[in-house]
């Protein structure tokens, strides 16, 4: 079953076609960071008119790169359940065109329940029951994955996700945008240790998470040291941030799945192609027993691979939906 | 109006109101909805309920027509990512139409006016406009009633009303006569806005 897959939530528009949930035959993404760039953040009527730019030559490109034509498509998933409104719509109206058009099935899937998908697409071994952390600059949940569609929610962020206070102290220092791998790539020249700033809710007994204090701290220290003309290097201060905030992820996680007693972690979304995070998961995780997986690069950012692999199995599940299909911002999954 | 033509005209460019009209050689086919923000229950709902009552599929059709704007971005923008992909996935090709090139067309300058200018509302006190000088000198853009009047002191304002559908349908037809074709995968909405979209004044295109 062949599916074409269609993710334009914020500000990536992916297309992609994936052979029976499990065979990726191609994953365009284009991005937009350069529109954005000038703002420090994603504009959403800007971001909306760019995927309108752009969405029919990205579906060409998909389906030249899997060497197919519209004609060999079985279904078509799109994510319509969680991002900005504006960007959701061109994806979905383009969706029900392909599937009015073929006369194929129409396939409705959620965002986030996309990202816990692209780990399954990619490991064959990840079972269930599991725990996933998912982690991007516009969510940041601790799920405990039971079956298929089964999920409980067991962690929110109750203020900023991870992957927004890095886009945030990014722009704070001037670093561009998005944060994420400028603070990622600088922290590697940089000392983790010279500066401390406190590992949020770390003794609370429960795997919520807050990140908007430790966006102060750097502020406010970088205030301080420049009040005080003290110098300091910026890999320094970044690397000792994101050290606070990397340590938090891994070691709540690490305590969900010890306590509902899971063996495998899957960490996903845009923040689980940190370098630094897969390392200290790695570090910690040690002869633990527990296995840890990540997502191949081009599968952590927002993309439709993951979008058409969960189609195909919502599609297994008889989820489908109909032409007059609506969008949503922040659907629950 | 009788042509050997099969199309359909599509209007989202009011954020209130979906138009699909479906033109087969002769017959007229609609489905119209005043449902708040409902382009993207009813649009594609809406093509397919016409199709189907014209006994046409999509792809006999020879061309679909779609209002570029100026209007409602969200509802232009349902409307042309519906549209673009029907047009690529059918092999359709594309025609546009403008609210101010109708309200040239069909409204004109009734009472002679030396200066005036179209209006079509737009948000927050907001209105596109058209502007001409002795029917000529267009200039068009997106301004304030007040901002309008203090920058042109002699205006005079004429208020967009929607056209009865035949209009939009021969249009279409003329425009498909004279080969004016837009490209579908580069097409996107007359948006009127250029740079910083928070600025007050701003003219597009003159």
């Amino acid at each position: 079953m062949i599916i074409l897959g269609i993710e334009t939530s914020c500000d990536d528009t992916s297309i992609s076609i994936v052979k029976n949930g499990n065979e990726v035959l191609s994953n365009v993404i284009w991005n937009q960071n350069k529109t954005h760039e000038v703002y420090g953040g994603i504009v959403p009527e800007l971001g909306a008119r760019r995927h309108l730019q752009v969405i029919n030559l990205v579906i060409k490109e998909a389906l030249q790169k899997a060497n197919l034509d519209f004609k060999d498509l079985d279904a078509v998933a799109v994510n319509n359940q969680k991002g900005l409104i504006r960007s959701l719509l061109v994806g979905v109206s383009a969706a029900k065109a392909i599937s009015y058009s073929l006369n194929i099935p129409l396939i409705p899937v959620h965002h986030i329940e996309g990202h816990v998908y692209s780990n399954i697409l990619d490991h064959a071994d990840l079972s269930f029951p599991h725990i996933c952390l998912t982690v991007s600059g516009g969510h940041n949940l601790l799920i405990l994955v039971n079956d298929h569609f089964k999920y409980e929610i067991i962690g929110n962020t109750l203020d900023d996700a991870a992957g927004e206070v890095f886009d945030k102290v990014a722009r704070f220092l001037d670093l561009g945008f998005p944060g994420g791998p400028v603070i990622d790539k600088l922290s590697k020249e940089g000392d983790s240790k010279k500066y401390h700033f406190t590992r949020p809710m770390m003794i609370e007994d429960n795997f919520d998470f807050s990140f908007s204090g430790i966006k102060t701290a750097v502020t406010r220290k970088v205030e301080k040291m420049n009040q005080e003309e003290e110098e300091f290097k910026t890999e320094d201060l970044v690397a000792s941030f994101q050290e606070a905030v990397v340590e938090t992820l891994v070691e709540k996680t690490i305590s969900a799945a010890k306590k509902h007693n899971l063996n495998q972690i899957s960490v996903v979304g845009g923040v689980s192609a940190n370098s630094r995070l897969r390392d200290l998961f790695r570090e910690r995780l040690g002869k633990s027993g527990i296995k840890v997986y990540f997502p191949s690069l081009s599968l952590t950012t927002d993309n439709a691979a993951m979008i058409a692999c969960l189609g195909f199995y919502k599609y297994q599940n008889h989820e489908l939906g109909k032409l007059d299909l609506e969008v949503y911002s922040n659907q629950g999954i | 109006m009788k042509e050997k033509l099969k199309f359909i005209t599509i209007d989202t460019s009011d954020e209130n109101f979906t138009a699909v009209y479906l033109y087969k050689d002769g017959e007229i086919f609609e489905k119209t909805s005043h449902l708040e923000r409902g382009h993207i229950k009813n649009l594609m709902p809406f093509i397919s309920y016409t199709l189907e009552e014209a006994g046409l599929k999509i792809s006999e059709l020879d061309f679909i027509s779609i209002v570029e704007g100026p209007g409602s971005w969200t509802g232009l923008r349902i409307g042309f990512s519906t549209i673009k992909v029907l047009c690529m996935v059918n092999n359709l090709k594309l025609i546009l139409i403008n609210n101010f090139e109708l309200m040239q067309k069909y409204f004109n300058n009734p009472e002679n006016f030396t200066e005036y200018a179209f209006l079509i509302k737009s948000s927050n006190k907001n209105y596109y406009f058209r502007y001409s000088l002795k029917g000529e000198e267009f200039v068009d853009g997106i301004a304030s009633e007040e901002n309008l009047i203090q920058k042109y002191p002699n205006i005079h304002c004429i208020n967009f009303e929607k056209l009865e559908r035949e209009k939009y349908l021969e249009t279409s037809v003329e425009k498909f006569k004279n080969k004016k074709f837009s490209d579908v995968d580069n097409s996107e909405p007359y948006y009127i806005s250029v740079g910083d979209l928070k600025s007050n004044f701003k003219q597009a295109k003159s």
